[in-house]
């Protein structure tokens, strides 16, 4: 038998990891399939499975001034169906995977999952959106692109739990999610981007782009994303070519079963341009 | 009467959405113990040495030393082991079983098991021509010495996974000095001379039963016949009984698909611009083992001309061997290829001679009397000029062409003309298969279907009690079709071919009209019918010359797309079908099989994408592997137009085939107009479509 542990509150979890090794299991979307085993024998997992999909403490939807707040055990499905949730996320739900997927798969997974091609990773990223993480003695808060730090590798301790996703409480002018899966649903991504801008009196103020399947991790720059920053729109739109430029050295992908490198790469800086292209 | 083509309730219907269908990984026996197999790692080389943990009380391994009599699948070629020799040819060829109750445990053996290799250099070129066929029509030397132009095209088309729900599995076990089978299957009798093959048994020793089928796609026609050897030679040094059900990845990774193939086609063209003449040159790519790879070459062969006449042929073909998982069956057989390569030809011709490619394609077509590629003839009336005329209104085939030619729309819309040949090629339902159906009257009056064909989703279990009902004029639930078993049905051959109702089913209402003749109520009554190929058709198989099919369904598929030019992604927009099958014998259940058909087909052409690198296939899961959902289809609109098939029972004829073979033409067609490039290979992804839009540039 896989060991297993069933807690009844969050708390109770959280002193269970201080005390033993676990491997968390939410939604259980990636976790399963990732150990998945012959048929009728148990998955070989590493360490017994924390199950936590059904924790309440883990399933708030907030709003403040400052920030809405989604519990790390919501799923997809309770998402789309939420008012506070932005409609960017939603579109980028609605292009995960498939109805029964998003019925069980949450969104502290797909963090935890760290995907390089995790889809609402991009969104969120591009909302700068943080992950609230929490053992039973301590409390930190990090930025997703900083909690993930390669493929299939977070800052999470072996003790530690991701509690929250904080996105911060503002309106974007523009906000798009744009995937591009080998067919038209329940496909992984191929290349995908995340743009958000705004702009006061025609001038940017906010502009941030997260670019998924082209790199160890998804890709984000805050540098890159800073040159845009207090630049027109008008002079955005005339220098496309020095702008794909800046984000070129950020886009490296690579060749494997789904597409190549070449195919990604192109893709991507067509992407920005058709941002671009949206705003005015 | 009502009309045959009225929609009755699938019978299966209920069983299968409700989940009451018993599948073969559903059976348990009592005692069943599990088998697993253990497989290659390398792609070619000798094994040298197989290091074997000392097993538990009540494990065993089987492997080819336990095989008594014959290591060879029978299919055509005596060349596939089912246990391999020491020699591999492919990787994940099976080498053995371990065979136990607790899979657990069983699993752990596999890991412990140690195979040590001599590897050799694996060949994935054309250098090993292992079968080769050749044959001409009229005089191939005149119409290329005279021709105005001439034109030579090379296209390719890739792997492509049958991808069946439910994968290969079987349970076996002993009932006295007899050997049961039950498994997943498309052939009963085909699995049944396989083991008796292997055992030296005699036939008696030897029960196939048929499990229900979750879909099959030709991928259950020889394959499964290599896990029942297996299992047979298990259960006879077991003596309990096993079950094997193939993983997704592992079926993926090591059963048959359909044969990638590379057509080179030279037109002649007189002064007229029409082809007088045409040389092709195929080539199949059969993969380890030489399977059914010699039939499917010759079906792509004869299909040569696609469906049009052409005077003078020389078509040659072979099959080339290379250190990959074998080829084999797939819907289709060998035409979808052909079809793709020739129908793009058509097009390229008349675009390279400045012709309105439908006015060309329709100078071409066969028409009844013609004598068709192999030098036999088009008897019965072809019906082509209404599909197409039906196709191209109800998808406004002609306003959009004009509307589409012009640059920077991204869209485009593209037609493909087809036929499919019903039945075996060439003499093999007189020669090899000899059909034989029975009707059995019980005393109670109802009637069972006595017959081995299967029904792998195809509809056959609602269909052919409808045929016979509707001929004794009984309700169809007086008529009793269960699921063949060797003891108890007939060999009414295998269910491929698109030979079903059209033979079996044909076989199948010529014995209810038997029985009509004769009938007595209250009294057992059997009637027994046997294949007679037509006296008029004749086939020499050594020269490809005759009638290579009795019959021929028709198609025309209209297929429009949008590319975005940002992502190099296809999106069809609309699908719009009519076929010629004789007569739908189930409106429903043709619909059914024309929108899974085009489907396939479509995906075969765009989406479907299969490498086998350095003989590793790649995409070794769904996952990875994408078939289309429902979100990747349009509105689709199909026309069933009647020409009754005098020998077909109510007319019908082959279906299941035809509808899978236009898709790939007909949306490559789409989307070299959408992009105004040249397409000369499927599937036509977005990275080829991203290659030929930026070639340019």
């Amino acid at each position: 038998m896989v060991g297993h542990y069933y807690p009844s509150s969050l708390e109770e979890t959280l002193i269970e990891l201080k005390k033993n090794r676990y491997q968390i299991i939410a939604g259980g979307t990636d976790v399963l399939v990732q150990y998945r085993s012959w048929s009728e024998t148990v998955p070989k997992v590493k360490y017994p499975l924390m199950f936590i999909h059904h924790l309440s403490e883990l399933k708030f939807m907030t709003e403040n001034v400052d920030y809405i707040e989604i519990g790390a055990c919501v799923t997809y499905k309770d998402l789309l169906s939420s008012p506070l949730i932005p409609k960017v996320l939603k579109d980028t739900i609605i292009e995960i995977a498939s109805p029964g997927i998003r019925h069980t798969a949450t969104l502290g997974g797909n963090i935890a999952n760290a995907s390089p091609a995790a889809d609402a990773v991009c969104t969120l990223i591009a909302l700068d959106a943080m992950v609230v993480i929490k053992s039973i003695d301590s409390i930190r808060t990090e930025k997703i692109e900083d909690f993930i730090t390669g493929v299939k590798k977070t800052s999470l301790k072996p003790d530690e739990i991701i509690y929250s996703v904080k996105i911060p409480n503002v309106m974007s002018d523009y906000a798009c999610f744009y995937k591009v899966g080998g067919r038209q649903a329940d496909a992984i991504s191929k290349v995908s981007l995340a743009a958000v801008m705004n702009a006061t009196d025609g001038r940017i103020t906010k502009w941030r782009m997260a670019f998924g399947a082209v790199g160890p991790k998804v890709m984000t720059s805050l540098s890159i994303d800073g040159m845009m920053i207090g630049k027109t729109i008008e002079e955005i739109k005339i220098t496309i070519p020095a702008i794909l430029e800046q984000y070129s050295p950020l886009i490296n992908p690579i060749d494997d079963q789904r597409s190549t490198a070449k195919y990604r790469k192109l893709v991507a800086m067509n992407l920005i341009q058709k941002f671009i292209d949206a705003i005015s | 009467m009502a009309d045959i083509s009225q929609s009755i309730p699938k019978v299966d219907a209920y069983a299968k959405i409700s989940g009451e269908a018993v599948y073969v990984s559903d059976i348990k026996k009592e005692g069943m113990l599990y088998a697993k197999t253990v497989r290659s790692s390398i792609v070619k080389g000798k094994i040298t040495h197989i290091d074997v943990p000392s097993l538990p009380e009540g494990y065993s391994i089987v492997t080819r030393a336990d095989v008594s009599h014959m290591n060879v699948v029978k299919i055509i070629f005596d060349d596939m082991p089912y246990y391999a020799t020491d020699e591999i040819n492919h990787l994940n060829e099976p080498i053995l079983l371990v065979v136990g109750e607790d899979k657990e445990i069983i699993d752990k053996i596999t890991r412990e098991i140690k195979i040590t290799y001599q590897e050799e250099k694996p060949v994935f070129d054309d250098s090993q021509s292992v079968i080769s066929y050749a044959f001409n029509k009229g005089s191939i030397k005149k119409a290329f010495k005279n021709a105005k132009d001439i034109i030579e095209m090379t296209y390719e088309t890739g792997l492509q996974e049958q991808a069946y729900i439910e994968p290969q599995g079987f349970i076996a076990y002993e009932e006295g000095e007899k050997i049961v089978l039950i498994g997943s299957i498309q052939c009963p009798y085909y699995v049944k001379n396989a083991v008796i093959h292997a055992l030296g048994c005699s036939e008696n020793q030897v029960q196939v039963i048929q499990a229900v089928v979750g879909g099959a796609f030709g991928g259950k026609e020889e394959y499964p016949s290599l896990i029942a050897c297996q299992l047979a030679i298990a259960v006879r040094k077991i003596h309990k009984p096993i079950k094997l059900i193939f993983e997704r990845e592992e079926d993926i990774l090591s059963t048959t698909k359909r044969h990638p193939s590379k057509i080179k086609l030279t037109a002649a063209l007189n002064h007229l611009n029409n082809i007088t003449g045409l040389k092709a040159d195929i080539t199949l790519d059969g993969g380890a083992y030489k399977g059914l790879s010699s039939v499917v070459l010759s079906r792509a062969m004869i299909a040569v001309t696609g469906a049009y006449t052409i005077d003078n042929l020389e078509v040659q073909g072979k099959v080339i061997k290379t250190n990959t998982v074998p080829n084999g069956a797939f819907r289709g057989f060998g035409a979808p290829q052909m079809f793709f390569a020739i129908e793009m030809f058509m097009h390229h011709i008349a675009k390279e001679t400045n012709q309105d490619p439908f006015a060309f394609r329709m100078r071409h077509l066969a028409r009844q009397g013609d004598k068709t590629s192999t030098s036999g003839h088009f008897r019965d009336p072809i019906i082509l000029e209404d599909l197409i005329r039906v196709a191209t209104e109800k998808s406004k085939y002609h306003s959009k062409v004009s509307a589409y030619s012009n640059e920077n729309i991204y869209k485009g819309i593209g037609m493909s003309i087809f036929l499919h040949g019903c039945g075996f090629t060439g003499s093999g339902e007189s020669t090899h298969i000899k059909a034989k159906v029975k009707l059995l009257k019980t005393k109670e009056d109802n009637v069972k279907i006595l017959v081995a064909a299967v029904d792998m989703g195809q509809g056959i279990k609602t269909t052919l009690p409808k045929v016979v009902a509707s001929i004794l004029e009984i309700p169809v639930s007086r008529v009793v079709f269960d699921y063949p078993d060797t003891d108890l049905v007939p060999d009414s051959g295998p269910t491929v071919a698109s030979r079903t109702m059209m033979i079996v089913g044909g076989l199948v209402a010529k014995a209810a009209d038997e029985l009509k003749s004769k009938w007595i109520d209250n009294e057992e009554q059997t009637v027994m019918k046997q294949y007679v190929q037509p006296e008029y058709i004749k086939w020499d198989e050594s020269k490809f010359q005759g009638d290579a099919y009795p019959a021929y369904s028709w198609g025309v598929n209209v297929v429009e797309v949008a590319v975005d030019p940002l992502t190099y992604q296809t999106k069809i927009i609309n699908t719009v079908s009519a076929y010629d099958i004789g007569k739908a014998i189930d409106e429903r259940i043709i619909i059914g099989q024309a929108e899974g058909g085009i489907t396939q087909g479509m995906a075969y052409g765009y989406l479907e994408r299969m490498v086998a690198k350095d003989g590793k296939i790649m995409q070794k899961n769904l996952t990875d592997y994408l078939i289309p959902t429902s979100l990747d289809t349009s509105k689709m609109s199909t026309y069933i137009l009647d020409n009754p098939y005098a020998l077909g029972p109510f007319g019908a004829k082959g279906a299941g085939e035809l509808t899978l073979i236009g898709g790939a033409p007909a949306i490559a067609l789409a989307i070299e107009m959408a992009i105004n490039k040249k397409i000369t290979k499927i599937p036509v992804t977005p990275e080829y479509i991203m290659e030929l839009m930026n070639h340019d540039h």
